[in-house]
């Protein structure tokens, strides 16, 4: 049989002698290790308390959408390019535009009880993190997603139809519209308080379409269509040789919208009229306090000159258009208004003359350049105005117009002039001039992440746009982290100094107590890193089991701690929660300093006179 | 003749409480395989000559101070560093300390195992230490810690851990102090009995001249004489 000394002390030789020794003594070991984790483990607990608590808020911030949603402050134009740049931003999770405030009221009617409330429309899309991080998802065209307020309201649930009215006054008649909308989901508390039905936005563009007076086909809402309507840059007065009566002058610039009168000089006529007139007029140009001028204002100017004599023509200054021929020909002009020649129509009784009397659908009746050669079947007038370019198809009648002038009747002027400022599109069924939709009035908008939201409000706010956000929030609690995270130092500071000195204390007199067999150990002849090792490895082994007890114990009262506070517990989220990192950092910033001391009583003790150390020893 | 020591003219000063204390060896060799005793009263110096012969004091001065292997190969002492010295002590001397000098928190088993581990190249093997430590009737203490052993049987596993060791020789400083006079010269006999087997030279520090009277190679003592100032002067000679 083989005894026990056939075994070896190697790997390792050291670490197995240092081992024996506190195996040897283990109640004074466990005594030191747990001197260790009684001081570690508060601090543990400590530490993951604040870290839980924090992460449990910050969760929470992040968990809920509410506190990454951004709203303007201001009313303003938001206008479609807008969304298209901000939706292109990277830190931008979701961007709805929202219509006016006050057109985004409805009635609602649960379509099986009758029960009726008042709801707030608000456009949704893909992408909404409200709807889906509450417990929905996106509605579908003639759906809608509801409050738990505006459901409890309505008494309605998931798979409920709901139906919304909106009201308008159209000459002294009410007018109502409604629409039936399935209840898709309905959002948890979490989502708000407010009665909202969420739906997509063109639902809540009809209601307000509506409510402007315009119809909604889509739904079968009867109304107005959104026409353009021409806008002038000013007036042209034009006299015979007996000229302007100066009261006249006068009356022309007082509550009439127009401001400055200027008289053309003979060689300008032609070229700001766009076409010759009679030899002996004299030509004045009226100019309006703002950028544009309206039928309206025409209709007063009339007023105030009836009895001068003088004729009233709108005037456009620069529409530059391009003319495109059926032949593959493209010409640059410049378009000026040429009133209808219609019967009775005295201010065009010296202009070149150019019908009116067309349906909307017909070919723009028109005068070019080149001494009047009438265009061909297919010739078109294109525009570059706001939001891109109005085709209009023409039609070429005989007339001489100024160089490089087309002249087209006045109204279709004032409609190219408005297209410079507004997007006008024809539509090509009936041939009409609509603008189209100039913008919206505010936004929903959502952050990727919390940590995102304030450089967006900075950016918009950059922008002019002051915001309603959740920063101070989102602040409140990284200050609070950051304060518990000081708080937290010091007592650690405080704690991991109290275990070094237990720590240094314990191996100190460990060493101290094996200085005799430390010395027997370099009488057989230890090198001095050698027996250097033997405390080092006694602080190592002290210190992780004391750092493992800790965590035991921290692993216990987390445990009990869970259990306490389980009700105000979400699901999956922990009162504790002890990252690994500064853990680890405290794990081995413990090591270090047991090696430290460890060290330093070894080095004490080489430096003691071994013969002494001996004789002390056998004493 | 082979010799383990080689000495001349060595000497060492120390003080002592404000009076110096110089011990001079003006010659003196230990062969190779030979029992060598020191005896002499408290004081006179045996403890610093086996402090000088186990490295662990540096002699003031020295003319020789050699330590021959049992290849040949000589050590001269003087001069060498603290990383050599104990290399040297590993390799070529072995100690068996007035108690024992054991590990406390080691088995005999594996006390005896740290010779193994100091000199894995020339230690006995794991059956030559078996036999070993049946000759010297300690094979049923293998397991029991040194604090659980009494005095003779712990003073046995010290003399197998030296002997396992296989240096050149032993050096014991009151191997026999702390026990009775039979137990004493059993382990006496059975240290001799072992080294001589193994070639192995013992000095042997007592002040118990009785138990290495006529049984020692050679015997040395002190001539101890002290100066009108209180210095101590201490001489080493053979007596036997």
């Amino acid at each position: 049989m083989k005894s026990s000394l056939h075994g070896s002390l190697r790997p390792l030789p050291i670490l197995r002698l240092a081992l024996a020794d506190l195996r040897d003594e283990w109640l004074l070991s466990l005594c030191i290790a747990l001197a260790i984790a009684a001081v570690l483990a508060p601090l543990m607990i400590l530490f993951g308390l604040k870290s839980g608590a924090v992460e449990i808020l910050r969760h929470r911030l992040v968990e809920d959408p509410r506190n990454r949603e951004i709203r303007p402050k201001i009313t303003r134009t938001f206008d479609v390019s807008w969304f298209q740049d901000i939706r292109h931003r990277p830190d931008v999770a979701f961007v709805t535009p929202l219509t006016r405030g006050i057109s985004s009221t409805v009635d609602a009617v649960n379509g099986a009880t009758g029960a009726t409330g008042q709801l707030d429309l608000s456009p949704t899309g893909r992408g909404d993190a409200l709807i889906t991080e509450n417990g929905a998802a996106i509605p579908k065209e003639n759906e809608c997603v509801l409050t738990a307020a505006a459901a409890d309201e309505l008494g309605v649930k998931k798979g409920d139809t709901v139906e919304i009215r909106t009201n308008r006054r159209v000459q002294k008649e009410f007018q109502t519209a409604s629409l039936k909308l399935k209840v898709a989901g309905i959002l948890d508390l979490r989502a708000g308080g407010a009665k909202i039905a969420y739906v997509l936005l063109p639902v809540v563009e009809a209601v307000e379409q509506y409510l402007d007076g315009q119809s909604v086909p889509e739904y079968g809402w009867t109304g107005t269509r959104p026409f353009a309507h021409p806008e002038f840059d000013g007036a042209l007065l034009v006299a015979g040789s007996e000229g302007l009566d100066p009261a006249y002058e006068r009356k022309a610039v007082t509550n009439t919208g127009f401001v400055r009168l200027e008289k053309l000089a003979a060689s300008k006529i032609e070229n700001v009229v766009g076409f010759k007139v009679g030899d002996t007029d004299q030509v004045w140009l009226l100019r309006p306090a703002g950028s544009t001028v309206r039928p309206e204002n025409f209709d007063a100017l009339k007023e105030k000159l009836r009895g001068s004599g003088v004729r009233i023509l709108p005037w456009v200054d620069t529409v530059s258009v391009k003319i495109f021929s059926s032949d593959g020909h493209v010409f640059p002009a410049n378009i000026k208004g040429v009133p209808a020649a219609d019967a009775g129509n005295e201010a065009a009784a010296f202009a070149p003359k150019i019908p009116d009397a067309r349906k909307p659908i017909d070919p723009l009746p028109v005068i070019f350049p080149g001494k009047g050669t009438p265009a061909n079947e297919g010739d078109s007038i294109v525009l570059t105005g706001v939001g891109g370019p109005l085709t209009v198809p023409v039609k070429g009648i005989s007339g001489i117009p100024a160089e490089g002038t087309v002249l087209v009747p006045s109204d279709s002027a004032g409609i190219f002039r408005q297209a410079l400022s507004r997007q006008v599109e024809r539509d090509p069924t009936t041939g009409e001039f609509l603008v189209v939709r100039r913008g919206y009035s505010g936004f929903r908008l959502f952050a990727k992440t919390i940590d995102q939201v304030d450089d967006l409000r900075r950016f918009l706010e950059s922008e002019e746009i002051p915001v309603f956000h959740e920063g101070e929030r989102i602040n409140d609690v990284q200050t609070l982290d950051r304060q518990l995270s000081r708080f937290f130092w010091f007592i650690a500071g405080v704690g991991i100094a109290g275990a070094v000195a237990t720590l240094a204390a314990s191996l100190y007199a460990s060493a101290e107590r094996k200085s005799y067999e430390l010395a027997v150990l370099r009488l057989l002849g230890l090198r001095r890193r050698e027996i250097i090792q033997f405390p080092a490895w006694q602080g190592v082994l002290l210190t992780t089991i004391g750092f493992a007890m800790a965590l035991g114990i921290y692993a216990i009262a987390s445990s009990v701690l869970g259990q306490v506070f389980q009700d105000q517990l979400h699901a999956g989220e922990h009162l504790t929660y002890l990252p690994s990192g500064p853990v680890a950092a405290i794990f081995f910033l413990l090591l270090a300093l047991a090696l430290l001391s460890s060290l330093l009583a070894s080095l004490r003790i080489m430096h003691t006179d071994l013969s002494e150390a001996l004789r002390e020893g056998s004493a | 003749m082979k010799w383990v020591y080689q000495l001349k003219n060595v000497t060492i000063e120390r003080s002592k409480g404000g009076a110096s204390f110089r011990l001079s060896i003006p010659d003196f060799q230990i062969p190779r395989g030979s029992f060598t005793a020191i005896v002499g009263q408290s004081g006179c110096g045996k403890s610093t000559l086996l402090d000088i012969l186990g490295l662990v004091l540096p002699p003031t001065s020295a003319d020789t101070f050699n330590l021959i292997s049992r290849h040949g190969e000589s050590f001269e002492i003087s001069g060498k560093g603290a990383k050599e010295l104990a290399q040297i002590r590993r390799q070529h001397l072995g100690y068996i300390l007035q108690s024992g000098g054991l590990m406390p928190f080691l088995s005999v088993a594996r006390n005896i195992l740290l010779a193994r581990m100091l000199t894995p190249a020339t230690a006995m093997n794991a059956d030559a230490t078996e036999e070993l430590v049946f000759r010297l009737g300690i094979e049923d203490q293998l397991d029991k810690k040194p604090s659980q052993l009494s005095g003779g049987q712990r003073q046995r596993a010290a003399i197998a851990r030296a002997v396992a060791q296989n240096p050149e020789i032993i050096l014991a400083d009151e191997p026999t102090g702390s026990v009775d006079k039979y137990t004493a010269a059993k382990i006496r006999d059975l240290l001799l009995g072992c080294t001589r087997q193994q070639d192995i030279a013992v000095l042997i520090v007592t002040h118990d001249e009785s138990l290495v009277q006529g049984i020692a190679d050679a015997t040395y003592s002190f001539e101890l004489s002290q100066k009108s100032d209180g210095d101590l002067r201490s001489v080493l000679k053979q007596i036997a």
